[in-house]
This record gives structure tokens, C-alpha cells and sequence, in this order.
């Protein structure tokens, strides 16, 4: 389906791959239509996270976007101990990554002077 | 008399014995015939429409069967693949608004 015959809803939320839409495989197009339907239903930070994924998501193989979703799942079946515990060490490395982004700016950048 | 009666005999002895029957008792005799023959050929009619449905039911209610059958086979054909084509949707939804980056799921 190209671009231009999508919903003005649904180019609003589909927007950060607007340019890459029409090169997209069918089916990774029908999913994006599913996930701009549920879209609406998800909370503020969901919908940041969503925006913020999409383009990269887009730029997967089909290979890779397989892989992720069986992992994705598999990693929903472990018990929530265990992905609580996995979620705040990839939180504390997002973090660090972000200290370190900071450190490594020039003075006037880190110190906001 | 003790001799063994042959067909063409006792078909002798029929005709004979109807020249000695009255014009009245011949016509009674008819009419009857032909009340007979009326009943034998709805009998025949009603047994043949039986006989129709006797021999075609099992035929019939197979190829009834089948048909559904099929029609069963395609309707879940069809709603197993929504079903995954709605699956697959829902996942990618969750890894979207996952708070984990899409990295941890990418070899």
C-alpha cells in the first residue's frame, strides 16, 4: 500500500518512515498499520518509545525482525524477577552511556557554560 | 388322471373356461383390472421416488458432508492465518513500545 493512500492518522503516526514506506516489504506494512491502530491505546512513554524505534525497526531485515519477535517472545515467558533484572541493567547501561556522552563533550557542553 | 399339467394347458383350460363367462361378470371383471392396474402404477410411482431416495441418501448426505467438511477446513485455514497475521502485529506493537531497545533483541 503506498504512502500516499494511507490515512492522514495513520501518516501522522507512521511519520519518522515516511520516506522509506513505499519501499517496504507488504507484510512489515501490514504490521505497521496493525501497530498504528493500537497506537492511540498505548501510554505517553510507549508512544515516545514507539517514535523513537520505529526508523530502526523499519531498517531490519525481515530476518532480523523473525529473530527479534521469537526472542521477544521467549523473553516475555521468563518470570518478571528475572526481566525486572534484566531491564535495570540495560537502564543502568543506558546511563552510563549517557554519563559518558556527557564527559566526553567539550567543557562548555558539560558544564553548560 | 395323474399326468403333469403344462403351461400352454392351463392356459388352454383359462381361454376355455372365459368363453363360458357373461358379458356383466367380464365387465366387472375389467373394471376391477383396471382398478388394480391404476392402484400398481402409483404404488409404482411412490416406490419408485422411494427407491430414488434410498439409493441417492447415503450419496447424498456423503457429498453433504464432504461439502461441509470443506467449507469447515477453509474457514479455519482462514482464521488461523488472522489469527497469526494479528499475532505477528501485536508483537511487533510490544517490541515498539518496549522499554528495552531493539538492540537487545537483534543478534
Amino acid at each position: 500500500m503506498s504512502w500516499a493512500k494511507l490515512t492522514p492518522a495513520q501518516q501522522e503516526i507512521l511519520r519518522p518512515i515516511a520516506a522509506e514506506w513505499d519501499k517496504l516489504p507488504n507484510k512489515l506494512q501490514k504490521n505497521l498499520l496493525y501497530a498504528a491502530e493500537r497506537y492511540p491505546s498505548l501510554t505517553p512513554d510507549e508512544k515516545l518509545r514507539f517514535n523513537d524505534k520505529l526508523k530502526k525497526w523499519s531498517k531490519l531485515t525481515p530476518e532480523q525482525r523473525k529473530r527479534a519477535r521469537e526472542k521477544f517472545q521467549a523473553f516475555s515467558k521468563v518470570p518478571e524477577a528475572e526481566r525486572e533484572k534484566v531491564k535495570q541493567m540495560v537502564r543502568e547501561q543506558e546511563a552510563r552511556k549517557a554519563q559518558g556522552a556527557v564527559s566526553n563533550a567539550p567543557p562548555s557542553e558539560a558544564t553548560g557554560r | 388322471m395323474n399326468q403333469k399339467l403344462q403351461p400352454e394347458h392351463i392356459r388352454q383350460a383359462l381361454d376355455n373356461s372365459l368363453e363360458q363367462i357373461g358379458p356383466s361378470t367380464l365387465a366387472r371383471l375389467r373394471h376391477a383390472r383396471e382398478q388394480a392396474l391404476a392402484r400398481h402404477g402409483a404404488a409404482s410411482a411412490a416406490s419408485g421416488w422411494a427407491a430414488k431416495w434410498h439409493f441417492d441418501t447415503p450419496h447424498y448426505k456423503f457429498r453433504y458432508f464432504a461439502a461441509a467438511a470443506v467449507f469447515a477446513a477453509v474457514l479455519f485455514s482462514g482464521a488461523a492465518y488472522w489469527q497469526q497475521e494479528h499475532e505477528a502485529g501485536e508483537v511487533d506493537v510490544a517490541i515498539l513500545a518496549d522499554e528495552l531497545p531493539i538492540e537487545v533483541y537483534v543478534d
